[in-house]
């Protein structure tokens, strides 16, 4: 560990703290060492990442199904940044807006609901199309005159972020200077795009959130391993088991692992409906990747999950989780209880692995600990992030 | 001046119950109410609080007001979306 103390490392001028030790987590893996314990404790760090990781990147903010009508409008807060999201009467396109009227600044939705019209501030009563066009500044030019001469309204739309729809999931880049999302993620795209079919959720037994005491890396890497199977999840180990699993390794772009035992098998004696044309590998198979900084995804032949970490102090995290079947059909009644069942073996298997990502983060704290070592076989998924993280903060 | 302070109590009333809709044709008729009695600046006052409420209720009305805030040139380029 460095010597400097962390208010020195922030004020020597250096743009980035800890820049020995983040050099190391791109070294190769035998050589490498992990992230610096600062980067999941320190509020500091947490800032800096968030302008460089979180602002620079594609980002998972929310999903798609909460709208699902025309008029829908959702408020979503991201690390501090207010989004609204909303699905247009106009076109029926989704957009995401920065939830803050460009008059004085008053957050404009409050709570989820379906609009008949357009977006009116609660403050002053400037509207706004469901395009984000502004379409009155009410009283603008003094009592019953709604314009002024100097003001123009093309100034006054809202503050559209660039966004992208992927698996029902809702993509931001706050800066609006990343690469396009195809771009940026398409050897993912290419990877899935057997999976590039109509997706449903039920919005109820398929959803369901945990609070982790842990930073959002620890539950990026400990998804990306198998490593731990056998100690944590031995009721998963006994179906899949560790000599089953594959790294998918992709530096630069994502990491995760491959089970090639996967086996969907429900008491209710039900199976779900596989997704469409799917090639036989899918028979056995089942692919478990993160999506670089947040998304933790699934894909096996009859269901889908996505899993969204939003980092909500440098030690504590929210996960929503969502699972995705075939068929609207997977929905009825008489899927109901395979579904729970489903749902509460992924439901197991996460909590199974809080106790590991909050163990990881007390342990952040021993000031011996340099980012750790890998094994060079069972951790290069993991040292994966580490390279693709340490980069983004040592190329800004 | 009753018509209008029963108006006003109305207003109040359907603001409070979140009832735009209906806030929306009341400042509408209290806006007619001054139109008749010449009074356009508080005419124009109203229609512009109708105006607001049948944006976001996409209100019948909408069109209406619109074309008579115009008329007393109190909107320029009204866009819907
Ligand atoms: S802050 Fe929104 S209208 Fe004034
Ligand atoms: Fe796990």
């Amino acid at each position: 560990m460095s010597e400097l103390t962390i208010e020195q490392q922030f004020n020597n001028n250096k743009p980035i703290p800890f820049k020995k030790e983040l050099e190391k987590a791109i070294l190769n893996i035998e050589k490498a060492n992990g992230i610096p314990n600062q980067y999941y404790i320190d509020q500091k760090c947490m800032d800096l990442e968030k302008k460089i990781i979180f602002d620079k990147n594609w980002v998972a903010i929310g999903f798609t199904k909460d709208l699902n009508e025309p008029g829908s409008v959702k408020p979503i807060t991201f690390l501090n940044t207010p989004y609204l999201v909303i699905r247009s009467k106009e076109d029926s396109k989704i957009r995401v807006f920065q939830n803050v009227c460009p008059h004085r600044g008053m957050k404009l939705i409050q709570e989820p609901t379906i609009l008949k019209g357009a977006i009116r501030c609660p403050y002053h009563s400037w509207c706004y199309s469901q395009t984000g066009k502004n379409c009155a500044t009410p009283h603008i030019g003094g009592p019953g005159i709604n314009f002024h001469k100097d003001i123009s309204k093309e100034d006054l739309n809202l503050i559209e972020v660039k966004s992208f729809i992927w698996r029902g999931v809702i993509f931001v880049n706050l800066d609006g200077k990343a690469k396009n999302f195809e771009q940026v993620n398409e050897s993912i795209l290419k990877r899935w795009e057997l999976f590039d079919q109509p997706i449903f959720n039920d919005n109820s037994e398929s959803s369901f959130n945990l609070t982790v005491n842990g930073n959002w890396k620890l539950a990026v890497e400990n998804y990306l391993e198998a490593y731990h199977l056998p100690w944590i999840h031995p009721g998963l180990n006994s179906y899949s088991k560790l000599e089953d699993h594959e790294n998918i390794v992709n530096y630069g772009h994502y990491s995760g692992q491959i089970s090639h035992k996967y086996k969907a098998s429900y008491s209710t004696a039900k199976n779900f409906k596989n997704f469409k044309n799917l090639t036989s590998e899918w028979d056995s198979k089942g692919e478990y990747i993160v999506l670089f900084p947040n998304l933790i995804l699934g894909a096996q032949k009859d269901h889908l999950f996505n899993l969204i970490i939003e980092p909500i102090a440098t030690g504590q995290i929210k996960e929503s989780i969502e699972i995705y079947y075939s068929d609207p059909e997977m929905l009825n009644e008489n899927f109901k209880s395979t579904r729970l069942e489903n749902a509460n073996l992924w439901k197991t298997v996460f909590e199974e692995d809080i106790f590991v990502v909050e163990g990881m983060q007390k342990g952040r704290y021993a000031k011996g600990f340099d980012g750790g070592k890998f094994s060079p076989v069972m951790d290069l998924p993991t040292h994966v992030f580490h390279d693709w993280y340490a980069r983004k903060l040592l190329e800004a | 001046m009753d018509d209008i302070s029963k108006l006003d109590t109305d207003i109040t009333e359907a603001f409070q119950k979140k009832q735009m809709k209906k806030v929306c044709s009341l400042y509408f008729e209290a806006a007619n109410y001054f139109e008749n009695k010449s009074d356009i600046e508080a005419a124009c006052f109203f229609y512009t609080q109708a105006l607001v409420m049948a944006l976001e209720e996409n209100h019948d009305l909408k069109e209406k007001i619109i074309h008579k805030l115009e008329k007393y040139g109190r909107n320029q380029d009204t866009t819907l979306n």
